[in-house]
């Protein structure tokens, strides 16, 4: 009962959380601060989502969920890294260009 | 978990994959364009884990794991070609 309760909780905060990592992925302008957005806010939501699966009490599907989880926040960094140093190359490219 | 708490969420969350999907459009950039396309995955992410929930079974969660996986992929691609031109 506490579980169900609880997990309830964990998923409409992990949706909550991933609203608010939307709208700030969509309405600012620059591709870093979207970035920011996109990576920790959508992330810290979608763990929370998978943390609900705790209430299904299945084995298998709570391992998936820590499987998915474990993923996700060991490769967000890399790949949100990735995208910085593109956009960064780029901005580096453009300046050089309106120099000349 | 209650079944109208999963509904909800299930509702809300199909509202916001609609919302990421118009955010794949409207990006300008390409970079803008691959932090939509990570987004949208993320959000899938969440709806296969509530269908996974609401039909108590763990085959949806597989497919949300390759998902995952297809995506850091694809984005770490996209960067690396977008800033040098190649992608190793």
């Amino acid at each position: 009962m506490i579980v169900d309760v609880l997990c309830s909780a964990a998923l409409a905060l992990g949706l909550f959380v991933v609203t608010i990592g939307l709208l700030g992925a969509v309405r600012h302008g620059d591709v870093y601060v979207r970035l920011h957005a996109a990576s920790k806010a959508v992330v810290l939501g979608v763990v929370l989502v998978l943390l609900a699966s705790a209430a299904t009490g299945d084995g298998p599907t709570i391992a998936r969920a820590v499987l998915i989880s474990g993923f996700l926040l060991l490769t967000t960094p890399v790949s949100t890294h990735a995208i910085a140093r593109a956009q960064w190359a780029r901005d580096i490219e453009d300046e050089a260009d309106e120099e000349d | 978990m209650p079944g109208w708490v999963l509904a909800a969420a299930l509702v809300w969350s199909v509202a916001l994959l609609a919302g990421s999907i118009g955010a794949v459009i409207r990006a300008r950039t390409a970079m803008e364009r691959a932090v939509a396309a990570d987004l949208l995955v993320l959000v899938l992410v969440a709806v296969l884990a509530e269908i996974a929930y609401l039909r108590e079974t763990a085959y949806y969660l597989d497919a949300a794991l390759v998902l995952a996986a297809l995506a850091f992929v694809g984005t770490v691609a996209i960067a690396r070609f977008h800033a040098r031109g190649k992608v190793l």
